[in-house]
């Protein structure tokens, strides 16, 4: 088989066909892994200048450069909502009322963090849209990251994705989980209310998106799962954030373009719902809490999986033997049929850049012939 | 541990990337720069202190009789709406809601922010 460019590569294996060698898709990484990535391998002046004049030295801390470094063959962003700012408490809120944190560690790194809900109580729900919020993405916002996408794919030739948040996450951050849960048992009208308010917003950020960037591929961050079964009772899921996902779909369908999720934690129960709303491929998958092997035999015809290798302790604590043999023995069953793009399971953190390489040449050193 | 937070948080991260790959070097070699930012709606200030190619972020309870190239004031509530794109911020300036002392100097930042090269 003719070699093939990264985002061929990508596109190869979201649409269950063959690859010359499976595409290592990365979600990101923090200052702590940039920090490392610099110390031991960084960017060369002629790198900094280059990718600086592109517009891709963007996202969270330069993670595009760092995964074309890396050799990264599929990579993601996730926009950025509006900020506001409460006086009253000193506090930075997103548009949905998520309280954010900025600090600089002793060591001087820098940490933005999510920290908790802003809108305890009904009333501050009510007061927060009184106030005109949350509040709609603007064209200055899209457009750099269109720009830089663009110039990823079609310059560097990697399948670059944008994603928004989804309305779980922006919800829950947003009320806090225990008002979640009493609104679904008590007020779901109100809970429904909610989640509109925060998809008028959604909804026409990720049109937005379509409409400025034609982009390829959406996905759409929106973690759903803790260790052992989703967040939310599956019915309830089912109730309130399935028709929601489906608007997503929907929207990004309309434009020709292939929706992909993220979600950590065990999801395993709705794959289903994921394959019936023709969502195109699932990211994180942690192995240690999903019966990999089983899902790929159950859906991976159907639903490409991303992520699966674990970020946690495999490419923290991992020597180079061990990575090897996890990561090709993953390759080896979840990359049967294609529809597969290894890579780790989360945003790098700690992870140890020279087991984060020993990942991508892993992956890359087995011949899908030979498995498929 | 925590170093620093909030306001001088955000101003240090803005230029930890440009430190770490050398652009900031380029962008300043041989030039001193001190900027304060002073919201008062959210304390503490954060005085920016760059100097041939390094800089550190001083977090200030009290700006008052601080000596500065450049002072940046204003409510934090209309800067981190600042989403709007540069009309908005042009639209701050103008209508006084953020007011700068030594705009030249001020403009120094934004053109170490834009270096492209690095050493």
């Amino acid at each position: 088989m003719s070699e093939m460019t990264s985002y061929e590569r990508a596109i190869a294996a979201l649409e269950h066909k063959n690859v010359d060698r499976f595409p290592v898709f990365s979600l990101g990484s923090d200052y702590s892994f940039y920090n490392a990535f610099m110390k031991e391998i960084g960017f060369t002046a002629d790198e900094v200048k280059q990718y600086s004049t592109d517009g891709v030295l963007t996202g969270p801390p330069w993670a595009h450069a760092i995964n074309l470094k890396l050799g990264f063959d599929a990579d993601w962003a996730s926009l950025s909502g509006q900020q506001h700012f409460d006086p009253e408490t000193k506090q930075i809120l997103d548009t949905f009322g998520g309280i954010n944190k900025v600090v600089v560690n002793d060591d001087g790194t820098p940490h933005l963090w999510y920290l908790k809900p802003f809108l305890t109580s009904k009333e501050k729900i009510i007061e927060w849209w009184n106030r005109g919020r949350p509040k709609p993405y603007t064209d200055a916002m899209i457009k750099p990251a269109v720009k830089a996408t663009h110039t990823l794919i079609e310059k560097y030739q990697i399948l670059s994705m944008i994603g928004l948040p989804g309305p779980y996450e922006n919800l829950h951050m947003s009320i806090g989980m225990g008002q979640v849960a009493k609104f679904c048992r008590k007020e779901p009208t109100f809970l429904e209310e909610i989640l509109e308010k925060n998809f008028e917003v959604q909804g026409k950020g990720l049109e937005s998106l379509m409409k400025l960037g034609h982009l390829p591929v959406i996905m759409c961050g929106d973690d759903w799962g803790f260790n052992h079964g989703l967040q939310m009772p599956v019915k309830y899921w089912r109730q309130f954030i399935k028709p929601i996902i489906k608007r997503y779909v929907e929207i990004v369908h309309s434009y020709g373009s292939k929706f992909l999720i993220h979600s950590c934690g065990n999801i395993g129960d709705i794959f289903p719902d994921l394959i019936e709303l023709e969502i195109e491929g699932v990211d994180s998958l942690q192995p240690t809490i999903n019966d990999l092997a089983s899902l790929k035999q159950k859906y991976g015809d159907k639903l490409a999986l991303l992520g699966t290798i674990d970020d946690t302790d495999l490419l923290v604590n991992g020597s180079k033997e061990h990575v090897w043999s996890e990561v090709t023995n993953s390759v080896k069953v979840l990359g049967k049929g294609s529809g597969y793009l290894p890579g780790a399971t989360n945003t790098l953190l700690n992870a140890k850049v020279r087991n984060v390489r020993t990942m991508i040449e892993a992956i890359h050193s087995i011949n899908p012939q030979y498995i498929i | 541990m925590t170093k620093l937070q909030d306001l001088p948080a955000l101003i240090y991260t803005m230029l930890y990337l440009q430190k770490k790959d050398g652009r900031l070097r380029k962008a300043t070699e041989n030039k001193k720069l001190d900027i304060l930012f002073d919201f008062p709606d959210f304390p503490p200030a954060a005085l920016l202190r760059i100097d041939n190619g390094s800089y550190e972020v001083l977090a200030l309870e009290n700006s008052v009789g601080i000596s500065a190239d450049a002072v940046i004031k204003g409510n934090f509530e209309d800067v981190v709406e600042l989403s709007g794109g540069i009309n908005k911020a042009l639209k701050l300036i103008f209508t006084r809601k953020v007011k700068i002392k030594g705009p030249l100097k001020a403009l120094q930042l934004l053109k170490i922010l834009g270096e492209k090269e690095a050493f």
